[in-house]
């Protein structure tokens, strides 16, 4: 027998809210915490939201056959699928994207100095003053270079120092245009 | 639980916590509409798990609420009877003049309509009424509860919704508006 419950099909509207009185009472909520206590155990966090245990409970309803139950809510539907960028889930995913990128940067910034070290290799860097004057050479430093694209800067500016001063290359002050890296070298 | 090993014992108390968790507001509500005052159906609530926690692990989990549930009915009739023993008193039907305001009435004052009008039918109906129209037990899960034949389950069922609606009537045709 599937009968639905009288809460829904009674004819009477005093049947159905004496029982929806009923199914809507709930224990004081700090019983539950104290029966737990006294028989040693925790209760868990979700229990404690009595309403939402009857929600649950209400759910159960059309699992006999009768219809739903007016205080059922989007919460009793069922498990909802798992969504990256929902609530925590979008910091999480920043904060995972945070430090990924500064590994990169960590391990970037480490291997410059060590891959220098390792061809011993001096770094090439142009003084403040060697800017504005045309005759001045390129001066040499042990400076590391922060980064690659520097790196083939200098370079550029070495060989070029080089065949400056080997004379096959004419003595003219870097431009801007022959400073860039890859521009400038081929430059007579 | 003194014979039980303490692999037993973790898990029992794993149990107890979610029985807790789960059927703690469906013990308590069977109580309470059995009868069981609101002061009383605490303590009630409690000796339940508390014999729920020494038997739970013989029971099997899609019987823990069943289980319990028996347990409520079995406690609940238990205080009905000392009630009984210790004072003579009557149901408790409120005053004619409460059905005048059904409508407006509070949850907590309709509650108290209810307990009166479950307290005019049989144990054994009052039981199976409860089971099935306020906690959502299926008659198949009443019948194992309460160790009935389907039918018999079936039938209480019936006249138990009989009798409500009957007395419902009657209270509304008699302290209603003339």
């Amino acid at each position: 027998m599937t009968e639905p419950p009288l809460v829904n099909s009674s004819p009477n509207p005093a049947t159905r809210r004496l029982l929806e009185a009923g199914l809507s009472d709930e224990p004081p909520p700090e019983l539950r915490p104290a029966v737990a206590a006294a028989l040693g155990v925790t209760v868990p966090s979700t229990a404690s939201s009595s309403s939402a245990l009857a929600r649950v409970e209400l759910a159960s309803e059309p699992a006999r056959g009768g219809p739903a139950r007016p205080e059922k809510t989007a919460d009793s539907a069922g498990p909802r699928p798992a969504r990256l960028f929902d609530g925590a889930g979008k910091w999480f995913v920043a904060g995972a994207l945070l430090g990924v990128v500064a590994c990169a940067v960590i391990l970037l910034a480490r291997s410059a100095p060590q891959r220098s070290e390792a061809t011993a290799t001096p770094s090439v860097t142009k003084t403040q003053s060697s800017v504005g004057n045309a005759r001045d050479l390129p001066t040499l430093s042990s400076t590391p270079a922060p980064s690659r694209s520097f790196d083939i800067d200098l370079e550029a500016a070495r060989e070029l120092a080089v065949r400056q001063a080997l004379g096959e290359a004419p003595a003219e002050p870097p431009t801007a245009a022959s400073s860039a890296p890859r521009t400038g070298l081929g430059k007579p | 639980m003194g014979g039980v090993s303490p692999k037993q014992r973790a898990g029992t108390a794993e149990r107890l916590s979610a029985a807790l968790g789960e059927h703690f507001s469906m013990v308590w509500r069977t109580l309470r509409r059995l009868g069981v005052e609101s002061t009383a159906a605490n303590d009630a609530a409690q000796v339940v798990f508390v014999t729920f926690a020494s038997r739970a692990h013989e029971i099997p989990i899609t019987r823990q609420r069943s289980f319990l549930a028996g347990l409520a009915i079995r406690v609940a009739a238990n205080a009905q009877r000392r009630k009984r023993r210790n004072e003579e008193e009557g149901a408790r039907v409120p005053r004619h003049g409460a059905w005048v305001d059904e409508e407006t009435m509070k949850r907590s004052e309709r509650r108290e309509l209810l307990d009166a009008g479950l307290s005019t039918l049989s144990t054994e109906l009052r039981t199976v009424f409860v089971l099935y129209e306020l906690e959502g037990f299926t008659l198949p899960e009443i019948a194992e509860t309460l160790e009935l034949p389907l039918v018999m389950a079936t039938s209480r069922l019936r006249q138990g919704r009989h009798a409500f609606e009957a007395w419902v009537t009657r209270e509304q045709s008699s302290g209603g508006p003339p």
